[in-house]
């Protein structure tokens, strides 16, 4: 800059050193404005008319441009001065913010990036110029700006500040001519933040206090953990001495250094912590030059942002999801006029989400897109010569898909400028197994493909269980862990076996069982009898007993990864060592249920709970029991309704009056024949189905046991026979799926009269109870059983038909129960439209969902939800409704 | 690898000594370790301690070859057997064996072995015809022979033993299989 040679001569030496800081201090500053900056231009093409949003980002151009004017970086100076220029006449309405203008003022902040990078180099502005893309902006805005006396891209280092100014002059009513002035008289003593000069004159700009964060070494943070990591592995040992030789003396400040070094941990941990949002925020961006170089049309999601993750991790999986993002848009998403064929909406969709769950971060990225090709899939296989045209055909679709994580795998058509360079998923997942990751993904040809990462928090510290098994010490995430359960043969926790598959009976509730004794020697002979301690294990929705022989007692342990000799063993997560100093395995909860995924049991529970397949379309999944009663045809049953199955000596059956009984843990428990030509004088055994509702309990006898499935819920047909709520195709067989609110009816009749006839008497008109839920199945399941209890229930198929039906009641509803996942309006949209009704903005509402995520409820509360519950834990539903009915009667 | 084979491998070694010294005549240092009464020798670098025997966790699953997990002053290193390794049989009990910990891809391993002798200078002595009588497995773990008054040296290759299975190579070729 002239001035600066002229003038700044004598204070160039002095000012050496003071411009390297301040110069280094604007390129991260710059940086991390322009990492969002990205964002929110794309954000800003679909939503022109955010004027936040056009504020924030003509604000990052401004100081930019009056930054590089204070430091003399002509070139950027430039580039930002033209960006800007458009930005102000959007924000004066006197220009759209079309695609075309995004596109430029795109250019120009990479143009930005290139030069800060060089800039952060050589600590000078390359050489060159902008003039091209100086001129494309200019052209890009309107032709009103010519008037104004442009920045002369060909002596953009020639230009005084002054005439900077000058020139974004009459572009605002901005006050800054004099500021430069100001600050050039002030260079020698230079203020931390030299150019703000007018972020507040132009809105009121987030305030980004600088006292309040200071900038340090990743390389101190890192040495910090690690002393920290010492620090409690230490305090572990002390405390074994502290148990084993207890000094009065020592307790209090042992106790003090203990909690000291528990929010000491917390503390640095917390330094390492960044949202998971830092590692999409080019995402959306990359999108959408995606989708206008391949013509499509996209939809970029992001959910969980804000979950947090260690800063190191996060750094390490940027490019593989950046990477699996760009094959979903490139692969994935089909052009819009194949989208419209094939029945979709035009606009594909990417969805990319993060939560925490058991000490793992979970990343997924699903697309409504084709799904994986496997005709194509197949092919390639051949071409490659991995398998021979046979065996290609001969491999079940699961098989065929792990090879998209062979080395050399790609299977676009044409290789396009995105993908199809050579780098594939298999650098994917070799990156997200080196932190000691692991990828899973599933597809559906035509309807799309989801992948599944999860990571582990490595380095983290956790509170762990510490237990024993075939001699070894073992640690668990206590993240993990619902309760501990002894075995001692009581009979309300008894462990049962369903074809060979073994099962705790905890609170009615069948939890699968998976023996760690057997996890750790696959090929040792099952124990005949499980004893020992069951720790129940949660891993997002799966539940299941982990058997161990002996637990101790919690310890918090640092995480460390296993040898990579070891990382291909998925029942491991980690290892540490103890306060006593010995070196213990930390077991990994999913890795445990996967490695029994062969077995039935388990995965009639995985897959009950796996939520869907492609997210755009909700897939429930629900376990059946299958029997044989009364006839050849099986018949079919939720399992989740089942408490128990017990095998009854038909000697034991008694008759009481025109009822069957048994003799069942001390009481008399009715028992209701599902083939009404059931003869009770045979002999032998026979499976009972054990229903328990309300504290009773009711057996349906029926003849054999086949098989439990877990399928989709999809009735086919309605049924209108009592006893039968409709049929569906379990295992390519119709079956007819049973109607368990009517057996238990059958065996209760005389209990369920009384009550109803009650309840009528007592309530009449304030029992009218409104039940919303789009599944055939869930109506007819639940409707009878509501029914039973005497509520009138009215019931609708939609969320829309609800609204309609509460807006022409005259009479009022006492309560709602709806279902959250629904087409169209979902459950919490729904809540949100009843409350803003006055005349219901006290009715009680309860939410059924079957994806029971905190997001979710924390959205569903917010939207005025009262009760909140899972469809597993459905028979909460009649508790709530009771306590609202106490309230009503007191009221 | 039968002792008959060792001798007339020694027989070759001796041979070709003087023929293959080290280019620039550079000697390795290397620690010399006795398993089944062979001989072997580890770089002195890449030697982090030896340590007396040790209590290891066992660890289910693991591969054959790994006897189980250590702590050593706060790291945990991770014991392999190279008995197991090498394919050779032992008499002696995982629990008494010698550790000798090595330094590989910044993880610490500790290798099993019977005894532990001297630190000797290598260069002269260097065989490759004995190397090329080796079997499968030691010639995939060997870095070089070395023909010695007492018999052959196999120096191992640290990174070999260890990163055959550590690699990612295993995962491709379980896809592969």
């Amino acid at each position: 800059m002239l001035c600066n040679l002229v003038t700044g001569v004598t204070h160039t030496l002095i000012l050496a050193a003071a411009m390297d800081d301040l110069i280094a201090e604007f390129i991260v500053e710059t940086n991390e404005n322009l990492g969002s900056l990205d964002v929110d231009l794309v954000k800003l093409e679909l939503a022109p008319e955010d004027s936040d949003l056009l504020g924030r980002v003509f604000r990052v151009f401004h100081t930019i441009k009056g930054t590089c004017g204070f430091l003399g970086l002509g070139r950027l100076e430039g580039v930002a001065h033209s960006a800007e220029n458009i930005l102000g006449q959007i924000r004066d309405g006197q220009i759209a913010a079309d695609s075309a203008r995004i596109s430029i003022i795109l250019q120009a902040v990479d143009r930005i990036k290139v030069l800060l990078i060089e800039l952060g180099r050589d600590g000078v502005e390359p050489e060159g110029e902008d003039r091209d893309l100086i001129a494309a902006l200019d052209a890009a805005a309107l032709s009103v700006a010519g008037d104004v006396p442009p920045t002369s891209p060909a002596f953009p280092f020639d230009e005084m500040p002054a005439v900077q100014e000058e020139a974004s002059l009459p572009m605002g009513d901005l006050p800054m001519a004099n500021v430069p002035e100001a600050a050039l008289s002030q260079r020698p003593v230079m203020p931390k933040k030299p150019v703000e000069p007018d972020g507040g004159a132009v809105a009121p700009a987030a305030a980004i206090d600088s006292q309040a964060t200071i900038r340090v070494g990743l390389g101190v943070l890192e040495n910090m953990m690690t002393l920290v990591s010492e620090l409690v592995l230490t305090r572990n040992q002390i405390q074994q001495v502290q148990r084993s030789h207890a000094r009065p003396e020592f307790a209090g400040p042992f106790q003090r250094l203990n909690q000291v070094v528990s929010e000491l941990q917390e503390q640095v941990m917390k330094t390492r912590m960044q949202p998971i949002g830092n590692a999409w925020a080019k995402l959306p961006r990359i999108v959408r030059d995606l989708g206008h170089e391949l013509g499509k049309k996209i939809d970029l999601v992001m959910l969980g942002a804000e979950t947090e993750l260690d800063r190191q991790v996060l750094e390490l999986i940027r490019d593989p999801l950046t990477h699996m993002v760009r094959n979903s848009a490139d692969h994935g998403i089909e052009p819009p006029t194949e989208r419209l064929a094939a029945g979709k909406p035009e606009t594909g969709r990417i969805r990319l989400s993060a939560f925490h769950e058991g000490g793992q971060v979970i990343i997924e990225i699903s697309d409504d897109g084709r799904g994986m090709p496997m005709a194509r899939i197949r092919r390639k296989l051949v071409e490659r010569n991995w398998a021979t045209e046979a065996e290609a055909a001969a491999m079940s679709d699961a098989q065929v898909r792990q090879y998209i994580f062979k080395p050399g795998f790609s299977t676009a058509e044409t290789v396009t400028s995105v993908s199809g360079r050579g780098v594939g998923m298999d650098v994917v997942r070799a990156n997200i197994e080196r932190i000691g990751g692991t990828v899973e993904f599933s597809s559906i040809e035509g309807r799309g493909t989801r992948f599944m990462i999860r990571i582990p928090l490595t380095l983290a510290i956790i509170s762990a269980l510490i237990f024993e098994a075939e001699g070894e010490r073992f640690a668990l995430s206590q993240a993990s862990i619902v309760e501990l359960v002894l075995l001692d043969g009581a009979a309300e926790r008894r462990v049962e076996y369903l074809k060979g598959n073994a099962f705790l009976r905890l609170r009615n509730r069948l939890l699968p069982l998976v023996s760690l004794r057997h996890v750790l020697n696959p090929t040792a002979s099952e124990d005949a009898e499980l004893e020992g301690f069951v720790i129940v294990v949660n891993v997002g929705n799966t539940k299941y007993g982990l058997v161990v022989d002996q637990v101790f007692d919690t310890e918090e342990i640092v995480v460390k990864p296993v040898s990579p000799l070891l990382r291909q063993e998925t029942v491991y997560s980690g290892n540490t060592i103890l306060g006593d100093g010995r070196v213990v395995m930390i077991l990994d909860p999913s890795g445990l249920a996967a490695s029994l995924t062969g077995e039935p049991a388990l995965s009639v529970v995985e897959d009950l709970n796996q939520e869907e397949v492609t997210d755009t379309d909700v897939m429930e999944k629900t376990a059946f029991l299958v029997f044989k009663a009364g006839g050849f045809e099986v018949k079919g049953v939720p399992l989740g309704l089942v408490a128990r199955i017990e095998d009854v000596a038909l000697s034991d059956i008694e008759q009481s009056s025109d009822q069957m009984v048994i003799q069942y843990r001390g009481t008399l428990m009715p028992l209701v024949p599902f083939d009404p030509a059931f003869d009770p004088e045979g002999s032998g055994t026979r499976p009972v189905l054990v229903f328990a509702e309300d504290g009773r309990q009711m057996g349906l006898i029926v003849d054999d046991i086949v098989d439990i499935v877990s399928t989709e819920l999809e009735l086919k047909l309605v049924s209108e026979r009592p006893g039968l709520i409709g049929s569906m195709t379990l295992q390519g067989h119709a079956t007819d799926i049973i109607d368990v609110g009517y057996y238990v009816e059958q065996a209760f009749h005389n209990w369920f009269e009384r009550d109803r006839r009650l309840a009528d008497e007592l309530n009449g008109e304030s029992r009218r109870l409104l039940f919303v839920d789009d599944s055939a199945f869930f109506r007819s399941m639940m409707t009878p059983r509501l029914a039973a209890r005497g509520y009138r229930v009215h019931v609708v198929g939609s969320a829309a038909d609800a609204l309609a039906r509460l807006e022409s009641s005259t009479r009022p509803f006492f309560a709602i129960v709806t279902d959250i996942d629904m087409p169209d309006m979902d459950g919490i949209e729904f809540a949100k439209r009843v409350r803003a009704n006055p005349r219901f903005a006290k009715t009680p509402l309860i939410a059924l969902s079957s994806l029971a995520k905190p997001a979710s409820i924390a959205a569903g509360l917010a939207a005025g939800i009262d009760n909140y519950v899972s469809k597993a834990e459905r028979d909460a539903v009649f508790d709530h409704l009771a306590r609202f009915l106490e309230n009503l009667a007191e009221t | 690898m039968s002792d008959i084979e060792i001798r007339n491998a020694a027989e070759a070694g001796n041979d070709a000594a003087g023929l293959s010294a080290e280019p620039d005549g550079a000697q390795i240092d290397a620690v010399v370790i006795h398993i089944r009464g062979h001989l072997f020798g580890i770089r002195v670098g890449l030697v982090r301690d030896v340590l007396s025997p040790h209590p290891l966790t066992f660890v289910h699953r693991a591969p054959p070859e790994v006897a189980g997990l250590l702590n050593l002053r706060g790291r945990i290193v991770t014991a392999i057997n190279l008995h197991v390794r090498l394919g050779l049989s032992s008499e002696i009990s995982v629990h008494e064996r010698l550790h000798v910990v090595v330094e590989s891809g910044g993880e610490l391993y500790a290798l099993l072995v019977d005894r532990v002798g001297d630190v000797i200078s290598l260069g002269a002595e260097e065989s490759p015809r004995a190397k090329a009588q080796l079997n499968r497995d030691w010639e995939a773990a060997a870095e070089g022979v070395f023909a010695l008054e007492g018999g052959l040296l196999v120096l191992l290759d640290v990174s070999q033993i260890i990163g055959s299975r550590a690699g990612l190579g295993l995962v491709t070729e379980e896809h592969a299989a």
